[in-house]
């Protein structure tokens, strides 16, 4: 026998208050997990899609940086409308590798049911957009549509149908399906530019320029040029994580906020169970002290339950957070004001890493008080009401 | 020399509120190494008191204690533990049986916090000599108050003690039961183990080799 499985056999002792203990401590475990998954995921999901864009600046009407930014990656219209001309302009300018003109429409359904989501594309935005894997083929006339991939799950159609827009009143043929990207993209309704601009009643009209450089190191000289342009305003893609890594930081607080209050629960839980386990084995302890025991013998089988809880608790956490990760993000999902494509819970060893390190941390605080009780506990606890 | 255990004008008082209650009122003591010592005494006379300060759970008020030739009225609870650990070992009325462990298992708990090696070989011999052989692996719940008596014999001798300190060791026994484990506290007398009992049975005091009357706090022999 061991002191380990001393303290085995003593945690069996109550097998049920045991248990609901370390189901507590493996959702306070999960709930770290997630959120630190998430965390993780989120930065590198919106840093990829950023990237993967290929877009290093953006350039739209004056206004508010970040509501162009965004606009161009979530939908939506801007009021004001870049001249056609910049297009050439921005090309022109010196470290300029490529752009890529966009409208942005939205329309709602006649009935009002929902808003159809129009991106009018030039054809140098599929080069800005190396992620996009477009099944069948690129526009053919004003009258090709390539769908995002919610849009034809939702409207049940496929490459060679023909689908009826009725916010537009116009039918078009399905020459392609962007294929899934899992963000934003999915959601559109993609027209070739000179279509859309005509449909839209915005001839000659962009609502903003995706702009791609030779060298990212020339970033700011570009920037400096292209902001000569009269009545553009420039953003760094970089920025734009940023100012959405901003946006979500309401939403970042509110989980962290559940987090903590988990952790609460759960270190309270847990000192409940050992300070009454503790009280229970008074005499236990006293026996234990009176052949010989020290205090930090006593301190240590206590603290090593207390672990022994912990460690069981943040393995069935990290299980349970990995085995429910879809249905987690599906959930958080809900709260964001912005997704980017791809995964938001991304756990790695720096996240197990952590939620060990903190849950046992946890551990270890719910267990000293108790520890420190049962290890002054005299040897006469033994002998006294005999 | 001889005297593995020697009480000099020892005072234990305690307090309750103002009053000062002498628990033991100078007492003076000596145990021969392979003596067999009963204290009796009526309820409240000090021998639980007397108990818990030879065997070094608590201290004297004044007085000296030596245990095996060493002090051990001013040492540090530190220091103590060690002493009830190497040179002690305790038999209590209630047995204080771990209820998760079995018998071996509760046999060998001290030795967890001594440096005895092969405690399990050493925890079946001393069940063995106990009269427990084959009840190794069962659960205090499942052996009788006898058997569970004999485990906690068996465990106080598992660090090889040179005092056994009983505090009403058949207390809560039958007089079959208690026949025999005292029979084991003669045998093991026998073996050259020092004993101190505390009882308040008479017939079964009178069979050891010395028997000291206690009353309030002072021997009355």
């Amino acid at each position: 026998m061991t002191i380990t499985s001393l303290a085995i056999k003593n945690l069996k002792r109550h097998r049920v208050r045991t248990l609901l203990t370390i189901l507590g401590v493996a959702i306070a475990a999960a709930t770290l997990f997630s959120i630190l998954s998430f965390d993780v995921g989120y930065r590198k999901s919106l840093h990829e899609e950023v990237s993967n864009t290929g877009i290093h600046l953006f350039v739209s009407t004056e206004g508010c940086p970040l509501e162009a930014a965004s606009l161009i990656i979530h939908g939506g219209e801007i009021p004001k409308f870049l001249q056609m001309e910049r297009l050439k302009e921005v090309k022109s300018v010196e470290g300029v590798k490529q752009a890529g003109g966009f409208l942005i429409f939205s329309l709602p359904t006649p009935d009002g049911s929902k808003v159809d989501l129009f991106y009018g594309i030039s054809d140098d935005v599929p080069k800005l957009k190396p992620n996009w894997k477009i099944r069948g083929s690129w526009f053919k006339d004003e009258n090709s549509i390539v769908l995002g991939s919610e849009v034809a799950r939702v409207e049940k159609r496929d490459v060679g149908d023909k689908i009826y827009i009725e916010s537009l009143n116009k039918e078009f043929n399905v020459v392609g399906i962007l294929e899934r990207t899992y963000g934003q993209d999915d959601g559109f309704y993609y027209l070739p530019l000179t279509a859309a601009q005509k449909y839209f009643r915005k001839e000659g009209k962009l609502t903003a320029i995706g702009v791609q450089l030779f060298d990212v190191s020339q970033l700011q000289s570009v920037k400096n040029k292209l902001e000569t342009l009269p009545d553009v305003y420039v953003v760094p893609a970089e920025d734009m994580s940023k100012r959405i890594l901003e946006l979500i930081g309401g939403t970042k607080a509110l989980m962290y906020s559940v987090l903590l209050v988990a952790l609460m629960v759960s270190g309270l839980g847990l000192l409940n169970t050992i300070l009454m386990a503790t009280f229970e084995r008074q005499k236990e302890f006293g026996y234990i002290r009176c052949v010989g025991a020290q205090p930090f013998e006593v301190m240590k089988l206590v603290i090593l339950e207390t672990l022994m809880i912990c460690l069981l608790g943040i393995v069935l956490g990290i299980a349970g957070g990995l085995g429910l990760s879809v249905s987690i993000e599906q959930w958080i999902r809900q709260f964001l004001p912005y997704i980017p494509a791809g995964r938001l819970l991304r756990p790695n060893v720096f996240v197990v890493l952590i939620t060990v390190g903190a849950t046992l941390a946890l551990g270890v605080i719910a267990g000293l008080y108790p520890s420190y009780r049962a290890g002054k506990i005299s040897p006469m606890e033994a002998i006294r009401n005999e | 020399m001889n005297n593995i255990v020697e009480l000099k004008n020892v005072v234990k008082i305690y307090h309750r509120g103002d009053e000062e209650l002498h628990s033991v009122a100078g007492i003076d003591l000596a145990v021969g190494k392979g003596d067999f010592v009963s204290i009796v005494g009526p309820s409240g006379s000090g021998k639980t008191t007397l108990l818990n300060l030879v065997g070094c759970v608590d201290t004297p008020t004044s007085g000296t204690i030596k245990i095996d030739a060493m002090e051990t009225s001013r040492l540090r609870e530190k220091y103590l533990a060690k002493v009830r650990n190497k040179k002690i070992g305790f038999v209590f009325q209630q047995f204080f049986l771990l209820p998760t462990l079995t018998a071996l298992e509760n046999v060998a708990l001290p030795a967890l916090f001594s440096e005895h090696k092969a405690k399990e070989e050493r925890a079946r011999e001393l069940l063995s000599v106990v009269g427990l052989s084959g009840r190794e692996h069962h659960l205090p719940a499942h052996l009788s108050g006898g058997e569970m008596q004999r485990v906690a014999i068996a465990r106080a001798l598992i660090n090889d003690p040179k005092l056994l300190l009983a505090d009403e060791p058949t207390g809560n026994l039958d007089t079959a039961n208690a026949e025999a484990i005292f029979g084991l506290f003669e045998k093991l007398n026998q073996r050259g183990l020092t004993i101190i009992a505390v009882t308040h049975n008479m017939e079964l005091a009178k069979r050891t080799k010395t028997v000291r009357h206690l009353k309030d706090g002072r021997f009355v022999d």
